[in-house]
């Protein structure tokens, strides 16, 4: 038997050694590495791929025509200059279509030292042009809208593309011009009649080579370990600003509890995407600074303000009228609950359109419940000697107030039920699964059928464009002759159908930048929306390593654009 | 012998045939996989399309578990598109979508008798190399993991058996309870806490939380095994805890046994009484525990394999479920299934070998 405890004690020791071994072994590196985990492993990395972490990875590696910072601002990459209609480069041709000429700075190089010209960006066009290329590429409506792609006879660096019509988005549009991949790669496969499948470029795996992910960013796609980790290394052919680290290294990591355990024991340095009940969790961490990006999607209190779905039962037509769906707004204390029951500094929206196109007079409801009062009284609905608002025999007590199972939405609906109740106004809680809510109107959805009063969820405004929904104009309002119309709130104003109509066919310019005004505050003026929070994308970075004002600084702010300036992040000084 | 083997591999077949169809129903019934799975949102409803008729989703079911089995390069589909207006005049509203009505493009498939199981719809990969991808890994942690179950499951078994009632088999048994009523999940995140967050917090050497190398290392064997710890600690666990009982029982019945006091009576040694003749004896059912364990290990440890992020078998199944990707499910319950078959089979052949009253006809 004493063999038996021998060998105990023997695996002991070489389990305490490897231990020891392990530890420091990750003390001794020279080579500056940054890791960063990935809560999702990409599937794949194709072309155009808008899943949010195939988006990701890529944008460590590649880099578009321009790209927009974490406040949304345009600014320049591969071009000379942004197009403009100031420019000249955006324009209208004799045939009434736009077209977009845009000029390569000189001297980028792809990863593998190849010179980068319009050339690259034609084969781009082709491929998303012509749909035999690929299967699997989001071409979006290219194919449709795009008339002509033309090289400058006299300048490799200059291309035009013409775009049918007037198509003033053309900066921020799915369809907009593209350099994203190497006619020296690409362009003979497809001249062979070959078809993208068919290159190791996009895969990853046993036989996966990165360096043949030739491409035009800080850094190089050199190893994906599927299934473990992807690395990145720094691009030599880079013209850029110089990434403080040589590698960077992206290990999945799917389980949200082991992502935290990964950061507390420094074997990342990075964690993001996490979400907001977990900001406690990650700043308790030592060393560790959170870090809130503004998103694109807004939570907020929707208010069906249209007469289908009014009975007496739940308020008669209170909701129809303007003053009741601004004082439910003044009677929240909107900001308050977004720092405690969120986390403190989230951003309290005023509009759905995002920030940079509100007019900078657009007033935020403010927490006044002496005016919520005021503007109930005004608009008749009194206090009754129940202390429930009350006209004409109808009372405010049951209003149907319906959100999805979501804890965070689920808090949100106690509070505002306690507020509202301190201006008389009585709301009936109802938890909904998504699918029976947000179902169409021929499948039985609450929100489509008009089962409620008031609602709390997210829907996201186009980030960049100024372009609206049917969501919100007279002929998205559901019905049994539109079953697939989602304006439930029935939000219908023919100036504000007039006005989307315009911006879509108006090029950026004053002119336009009037009636886009006109539409915010038109949308504004309806009260059927109320913010409750911008979303935010979080990070959680080891301040041992990174310096975390340059993440905040240098964090794209769209849907997976969150490492477009990684080039810019610095090293914990 | 060689007649059994040969009946009980005639027997596995149609066996193996009807867990793959009720597999290939039961992932039909799950949906649309196009649908289901992360596809780019943006891909085009036309392109779409191609794809789905290109994957054989348009064929009949029928027919769909055929060409799984036998390919589909003898059969053929309409999948030229009617796109030639498209290319030649750019003016022209492309009518991508359209097939041109010509059934003659054949499959590409070989099936899976040829040892093609297709192409993975996720990873845009043939099947077979995405399961070669990971199955190395699995069968790291899984060696592992059972070796030191094995080991460990035996020794704490026989010290318990030998010492019946004592401090130290109380506390074996009072552990074993705790430890096999525990969630594996639970065992993994409280290794990771105290082993890893702790003692990191309390400045002794701590390990890794997840992954098979160090990130920032150059993908040494040190950094695997160090890794293999606490993957290897949770697969293991549950699994020590059941040997061990398996043992101290078997163990007790054989050392209370008349042949045992026959051999005291010869006068052998204790040791050789209880390493030769009680645990022969006490083990022989062990070879269908570990039978049974093999196939699930290769199979691959979904729970610990997620948390730890070891990429192998478990983690693929479990991506692989939640995203819909029947080509890669069906191979990996086909091997899971082969597995468990041969395994019994080759336990059965142990048995005749190191148990002479054990004879097959």
């Amino acid at each position: 038997m004493k063999k038996v405890t021998r060998l105990t004690l023997v695996s002991a020791l070489i389990i305490s050694a490897l231990t020891l071994m392990g530890v420091f072994s990750t003390a001794a590196q020279e080579e500056s590495v940054l890791v960063i985990g990935f809560e999702q492993e990409p599937p794949n990395l194709w072309p155009l791929n808008t899943l949010t972490y195939g988006g990701l990875a890529e944008s460590f590696y590649s880099r578009d025509l321009w790209d927009w910072d974490v406040n949304r601002e345009i600014y320049p990459i591969m071009v000379t200059e942004i197009p403009s209609v100031e420019n000249g480069r955006i324009a209208i041709n004799d045939e009434g279509n736009t077209v977009v000429t845009i000029t390569l700075r000189e001297g980028m190089l792809w990863s593998d030292g190849m010179p980068i010209t319009a050339a690259d960006c034609e084969i781009w066009h082709t491929i998303r042009f012509d749909r035999s290329t690929s299967t699997n590429v989001s071409r979006n409506a290219y194919p449709d809208v795009v008339l002509d792609f033309s090289i400058d006879e006299n300048d490799p660096l200059t291309f035009s593309i013409t775009y049918s019509g007037t198509f003033p988005d053309v900066l921020v549009a799915p369809e907009k011009p593209e350099c994203r991949y190497p006619a020296h790669v690409f362009g003979p496969m497809i001249e062979d009649g070959g078809i993208l499948e068919d290159s190791p470029y996009f895969v990853g795996g046993m036989d996966f080579d990165g360096l043949k992910t030739v491409s035009y960013g800080p850094y190089s796609l050199a190893e994906w370990n599927i299934g473990e980790n992807m690395v990145m290394v720094k691009n030599p052919n880079w013209d850029g600003p110089e990434p403080a680290w040589d590698r960077i290294v992206i290990p999945f990591i799917t389980d949200s509890a082991q992502m935290r355990n990964a950061l507390t024991v420094g074997e990342i340095d990075v964690a993001f995407g996490w979400s907001d009940n977990l900001q406690p969790d990650y700043a308790a961490i030592e060393n560790v600074e959170t870090i809130a990006i503004p998103g694109v999607y807004s939570d907020a209190l929707w208010i069906r303000m249209g007469e289908i779905g009014n009975s007496d039962e739940h308020g008669g037509t209170a909701l129809m009228d303007p003053r009741v769906r601004q004082a439910i707004a003044h009677a929240i204390d909107r900001r308050s609950l977004a720092e405690e029951l969120v986390a403190p500094g989230v951003m309290v929206p005023t509009s759905w359109y995002p920030p940079s196109l509100w007019p900078e007079d657009l007033p935020f409801l403010e927490y006044d419940p002496e005016l919520a009062a005021q503007l109930l009284d005004e608009a008749g609905w009194v206090l009754n000697e129940d202390g429930i608002r009350e006209k004409d025999g109808v009372t405010l007590d049951n209003l149907r107030f319906v959100t999805t199972e979501n804890e965070l939405r689920n808090n949100y609906q106690l509070f505002i039920q306690e507020y509202l109740a301190e201006v008389g106004i009585g709301v009936d809680i109802q938890i909904i699964p998504a699918t029976t809510l947000f179902a169409t109107f021929s499948d039985g959805g609450t929100l489509t059928n008009y089962q409620w009063d008031l609602a709390i969820f997210a829907n996201s405004a186009n980030a960049l464009a100024p372009t609206s929904y049917d969501d919100y104009k007279c002929k998205g309002i559901p019905s049994p002759e539109n079953p697939d119309g989602f304006n439930p709130w029935q939000f219908c104003n023919e100036r504000y159908d007039e006005l989307d109509a315009l911006i879509a066919t108006t090029l950026p310019g004053p002119e336009r930048d009037a009636l886009v005004e006109e539409a915010v505050r038109l949308h504004w003026e309806g009260f059927f929306w109320h913010g409750l929070r911008l979303r935010a994308t979080w990070f959680a970075v080891d301040t041992t390593v990174v310096n975390p004002e340059s993440v905040a600084n240098y964090t794209g702010s769209l849907a997976s654009n969150w490492f477009n300036q990684i080039e810019y992040w610095e090293a914990a000084s | 012998m060689t007649k059994y083997i040969i009946r009980r591999i005639i027997q596995a077949i149609p066996l193996l045939v009807l867990i793959t169809i009720l597999i290939f129903g039961l992932l039909k019934l799950s949906g649309d996989p196009f649908a289901a799975q992360m596809i780019d949102p943006n891909v085009s409803e036309e392109d779409m399309a191609y794809r789905r008729r290109a994957a054989g989703l348009d064929d009949p079911l029928p027919l769909q578990f055929i060409h799984w089995y036998l390919g589909d390069d003898w059969y053929q589909r309409d999948l030229r598109p009617n796109n030639d207006p498209c290319l030649a005049d750019s003016t022209v509203v492309c009518a991508w979508g359209e097939f041109d009505g010509e059934v003659d493009t054949p499959g590409t498939r070989k099936g899976i008798l040829r040892g093609d199981f297709g192409i993975s719809l996720r990873f845009q990969r043939p099947v077979v190399e995405v399961i070669q991808d990971r199955l190395p890994n699995t069968l790291i942690l899984a060696s592992t993991a059972l070796t030191t179950t094995i080991l460990l499951g035996v020794a704490i078994g026989m010290l318990a058996a030998l010492r019946p009632y004592s401090l130290f088999d109380n506390i074996v048994t009072t552990l074993s309870f705790v430890t096999f009523s525990m969630p594996i999940f639970l065992i993994a995140l409280l290794a990771v806490f105290v082993f890893s967050v702790k003692f990191k917090e309390w400045g002794l050497p701590y390990l890794p939380t997840q992954g098979m190398y160090d990130p920032r290392g150059d993908r040494s064997l040190d950094e695997l095994l160090i890794r293999l710890i606490l993957p290897t600690f949770s697969l293991a666990a549950i699994q020590i805890a059941a040997y061990s009982r398996f043992i101290r029982a078997s163990m007790l019945e054989a050392i209370n046994s008349d042949y045992i006091r026959t051999a005291r009576a010869k006068g052998l040694t204790n040791r050789r009484i209880v390493l030769v003749h009680a645990f022969k004896n006490a083990s022989f059912p062990l070879i269908t525990l570990v039978a049974l364990d093999i196939p699930a290990y290769l199979g691959g440890a979904v729970v610990t394999e997620t948390i730890f992020s070891w990429p192998g078998m478990g983690k693929l199944f479990i991506d692989s479920l939640t995203n819909l990707d029947p080509p890669i499910l069906l191979a990996f319950t086909l091997l899971v299934a082969v597995s468990v078959v041969f395994f019994q089979l080759l336990a059965d052949i142990v048995y005749a070998w190191v148990d002479p009253r054990v004879r097959y006809t």
